[in-house]
């Protein structure tokens, strides 16, 4: 669980539940489509990746939707080995699976194995975008309790917010100021008896805040799911900046009944490279105009402009309305994902690539390594800035020896830790993949191994008769069921 | 009663006896009038709001007295000094002292005293040779508190300072002290031989006499050059499989030379990968150390600070792709601010140069230590990247990063406001590599606007402002915001 929750108990809001039964009185009850959901978890170790620790539980919420479905949220049931299922009205477990999960948006779907888990339960419908200051009710099964319980708070804001389980993706988010625990997160947050938002985090920093996934998002992981296959939520792949000064308009010629936003940056292999160009302004997006802060009107609300991206499914063909060279222009994108993404976000469920080689560790760099060990600079630069500086010379993986197992292969090399691998006698590496063939290929020809670095000036050589000689004792030295998990 | 009192007697005046017939051993001499008393008022730059000074502090030490009037102590103590009060024994009244020379790579100084009453009654120190074994701490405790106290000189290394990185020879001086000696001195057979810099953990260091005598020596050469450093980073090579790739014999000794700086000795002629095997005709160990007479083995760098001069010829002997070559290079030092990313200064204020309220900086260790010691990992990391990996990326020399460090509010920068630390890389179609191109560049705006270009990747690609509208405003913002200047590239 990424999140945390103060542990409070309002009497106000107990009084206001009062109150609000009394709204609520002639719809079905939600209580007995809301399920606890025990997830038995491994979680893999960035640090040591051939370990596998220790299995922890946690408890989070599911509700019925249709087909038989349960949602929850992704971060409830990621990394799971058992899923376990409890109704309000039975103490028996039931085992779920994971039909579709969508790290993205922080959502799943699960389904029970035993078709008797459904008997007594309907599935909740779905409403639409709560308004402000209107009253919700959250149901969940949080800490400080076995039975389910009840709040109710106060729509505050609907806006853009960061969904911490991916850790890098924003999406349209509820806030309200109903209380939000350990244990709620999944919950169904229930309007004039129909769903209108998902409990999924709330803020260590703030009091009294939860955060919601709202319906048109959950709508979408839906139809997205319907094929079969989740492909996510697609990107444009632009970074803009605000066209709040008037000196900046007026440089661009933009007319004065015109705003929009200013494209400081196309990203490659995106929908956006080729179509749009860095120093465009982005007018409108799918007929909808853009303010000089980059926000357009959604339902009501000011939302940034890539709500109406991300509604759309991959595939989808999207309007842009751009001021080109002192002229209108109209570019239409066919939206997709972009490869390099999934190094961008915490990854779950597939556990970490390694090669072990003369007791060297190598392992692609992605974000949950660098948050699973203090980052150095140079890991930093690879993951953020090298493309943005140096268009193109991403590789597939940035290749890093994470750290050493000792043996008398690699003496002198025991403190060597996050090096950068560029190069094998020469050859750049891309991947971990290319890695192990380009070490095989040379087992024939060389006598050395020679590992370098565009960071770490330590010239790493390896004797390959050693290597291989002392391959296996490495490995059974220091517990090691498999040498590579590529 | 009687006879237990003469036991007690004999027992306390035999070890007097015995001490007194050991006067190589005796630090007993008293070098008062050797030294001075200094207090210090500070004043720091503000490197964030950099026509700003931070709070004045005030610091407490000592000096060496000198023969021509001069006093021997650490840079540190007088560092950003906006009033340096000496006091000598005996007498209460302050003096004021005036710095002659601040080395703070080397964290050395030197003071005069132009009131001359001042040096009446004064002993300028005699230097000893500083040798291991038995010493003495001698301080003022308090302005009338003179305490000595025994130590042991324990080992030479070679101290490295990381604000300046800078390699130069400390005693290890092992003494139960927990006051702050710094500028004391260190006393060994009734002579001087060297001087307290620091109190580290619970042992002192103190630089040796003889390394004191060198920095006076070359601080009486005009123009003061400071003291070499190397210009090459090394790594020991304690793989066999390593050394056989390189074609070295097993029983070469010596180090491998991994990276080239921009500056300091060697430089020149070094490549990476050559086997350093030895150093003005000292042999290196493989764990880089030299064989001296007196200290044993100590590190390489102890032969740069020993030298007296700068730009001497200085001759390394390597082993290049398995060839034996002979090179000649010259001793040569490595100023902070010849850094890509200047390492900290506490000699010049902060440069700056602000226009239509965008202020823009140097990226410099000064600048980073606004987020605390913590600066690596408070900083933003694309800054501290460029400072950490400095020697390793493609900068050139004589470069510089400019950056947008805060921006102040008017009405032509609206919707600027809040950018921070942002690398600027052309303006008005410029390349800026130092403060002085931005000041030419806005000299020159294209069609009537500047347009302020950042580094890719930056969280905006440019900001524009109106040339006229910026002129007007300029002055408006010095009065607003009560700045003295628009600008301060020199001092």
């Amino acid at each position: 669980m990424n999140y945390k929750f103060f542990p409070k108990i309002s009497f106000l809001l107990l009084i206001s539940f009062s109150f609000f039964e009394g709204l609520q009185a002639q719809n079905p009850p939600i209580e007995p489509s809301v399920i606890l959901i025990t997830n038995h978890q491994q979680l893999p170790q960035w640090t040591s990746p051939w370990k596998r620790g220790f299995t922890s539980s946690g408890n989070g919420t599911g509700f019925l939707i249709q087909n038989r479905w349960i949602l929850t949220n992704a971060h409830v049931v990621s990394n799971s080995r058992l899923l376990l299922l409890k109704k309000t009205s039975s103490a028996e477990p039931f085992i779920a699976r994971v039909v579709a999960i969508a790290h993205d948006s922080d959502l799943a779907i699960l389904e029970a194995d035993d078709p008797s888990f459904y008997q007594g339960m309907h599935p909740l419908e779905l409403g639409k975008l709560p308004e402000l200051q209107s009253h919700v009710r959250t149901y969940g099964y949080p800490i400080g309790g076995t039975t389910i319980s009840r709040t109710e708070g106060v729509v505050s804001r609907v806006e853009f917010g960061t969904y911490v389980h991916s850790g890098v993706d924003s999406h349209l988010i509820i806030q309200t100021d109903s209380a939000i625990n350990p244990g709620n997160s999944g919950g169904p947050v229930i309007q004039d008896g129909k769903v209108v938002g998902v409990a999924f985090q709330s803020n260590p920093n703030l009091n009294d805040v939860g955060y919601l996934i709202p319906v048109p998002l959950v709508r979408r992981f839906l139809k997205d799911m319907q094929d079969g296959v989740y492909d996510g939520v697609p990107e444009i792949g632009i970074q803009v900046s605000n066209l709040l000064n008037r000196h900046l308009r007026r440089f661009l010629k933009l007319p004065s009944d015109t705003s929009g936003v200013l494209i400081d940056r196309v990203l490659p292999q995106t929908p956006a490279e080729g179509k749009l160009h860095v120093g465009d302004v982005l007018v409108e997006i799918g007929g909808v105009p853009i303010d000089a802060s980059g926000m357009v009107d959604y339902e009501g609300y000011q939302v940034p402009f890539h709500i109406m991206a991300e509604h759309q499914l991959v595939g989808d063909l999207l309007n842009f309305r751009i001021w080109r060279h002192q002229q209108f222009k109209e570019v239409e994108l066919e939206l997709s994902l972009p490869p390099f993404i999934k190094d961008f976000r915490l990854s779950y469920d597939t556990p970490p690539q390694y090669l072990i080689f003369g007791g060297l560790i190598f392992m692609p760099l992605n974000r949950n390594y660098l948050q699973s060990s203090p980052p150095s600079p140079a890991l930093l630069y690879e993951h953020l800035y090298r493309e943005a500086e140096k268009p193109g010379t991403r590789r597939e993986q940035v290749l890093m020896i994470v750290g050493i197992l000792p043996s008398p292969v690699n003496a002198g090399y025991t403190n060597l830790k996050n090096f950068v691998l560029n190069r094998v006698n020469g050859i750049p590496i891309r991947s971990l993949k290319h890695l192990k063939s380009v070490l095989a290929e040379l087992k024939s020809s060389a006598r050395f191994y020679r590992f370098e670095s565009e960071w770490d000036p330590t010239l790493v050589v390896l004797d390959k008769e050693a290597v291989y000689r002392e391959h296996e004792r490495i490995l059974e030295r220091y517990g090691i069921a498999e040498g590579e998990q590529l | 009663m009687k006879f237990n009192l003469q036991i007690l007697l004999i027992l306390f005046v035999l070890p007097s006896i015995l001490w007194g017939a050991e006067p190589e051993n005796s630090n007993s001499k008293e070098f008062k009038k050797s030294v001075a008393l200094i207090r210090t008022y500070q004043q720091a730059h503000d490197w964030l709001i950099p026509w700003n000074k931070k709070a004045l502090r005030q610091r407490n030490g000592a000096a060496l007295v000198l023969p021509q009037q001069q006093l021997l102590t650490t840079a540190g103590l007088v560092m950003n000094h906006t009033l340096i009060e000496v006091r000598k024994p005996g007498d209460d009244r302050p003096y004021e002292a005036e710095v002659i020379l601040a080395d703070n790579a080397i964290n050395l100084a030197l003071l005069h005293v132009s009131d001359p009453s001042f040096w009446d009654d004064l002993d300028p120190v005699e230097w000893g040779k500083t040798k291991l074994g038995d010493s003495k701490i001698q301080y003022w405790e308090s302005k009338n508190e003179w305490k000595s106290i025994s130590g042991k000189v324990k080992q030479l290394f070679i101290g490295y300072r990381s604000q300046s990185k800078a390699h130069f020879p400390v005693f290890e001086v092992v003494a139960s002290l927990k006051s702050k000696v710094q500028g004391n001195p260190l006393v060994q057979n009734n002579k001087i031989t060297g001087m307290i810099m620091q109190l580290r953990d619970s042992n002192l260091d103190a630089f040796p006499a003889s390394f004191l005598q060198t920095f006076i020596k070359k601080a009486s050469e005009k123009p003061y050059s400071g003291f070499p450093q190397r210009g090459f980073g090394w790594q020991q090579i304690t793989q066999d499989a390593l050394r056989s790739h390189l074609s070295i014999e097993k029983s070469q000794t010596g180090i491998l030379i991994d990276r080239i700086f921009h500056y300091g000795t060697g430089s020149d002629v070094l490549q990476i990968n050559d086997f350093l095997v030895s150093m003005a005709g000292k042999k290196l160990s493989n764990e880089g150390k030299i064989e001296h007479s007196e200290w044993g083995n100590v590190l390489f760098d102890f032969l740069f600070t020993d030298q007296p001069q700068n730009f001497e010829t200085f001759s390394l002997e390597v082993i290049r792709q398995g060839k034996r070559l002979s090179l000649e290079t010259h001793l040569e030092d490595f100023p902070a601010e010849k850094y890509s990313v200047p390492l900290k200064t506490v000699e010049h204020p902060p440069r700056y140069v602000l226009r239509g309220g965008v202020l823009f900086q140097e990226l410099n260790m000064n600048y980073l230590e606004i987020w605390g010691k913590d600066w690596t990992s408070k900083a933003p990391a694309r800054l501290s990247i460029y400072q950490q990996l400095e020697s390793h990326l493609p900068v050139n020399k004589n470069r510089r990063l400019v950056l947008v460090t805060r921006v102040l509010p008017t009405s032509i920068n609206i919707g600027y406001q809040n950018l921070r630390s942002l690398i600027v890389t052309e303006i008005n179609g410029r390349p800026v590599h130092r403060l002085e191109d931005v000041k030419t560049a806005f000299e020159n705006p294209r069609d009537g606007f500047h347009q302020v270009n950042f580094m890719p990747g930056s969280n905006r690609a440019y900001l524009i402002l109106p040339d006229a509208e910026m002129k007007a405003t300029d002055q408006q913002i010095l009065q607003h915001f009560q700045i003295p200047h628009l600008e301060r590239l020199s001092f």
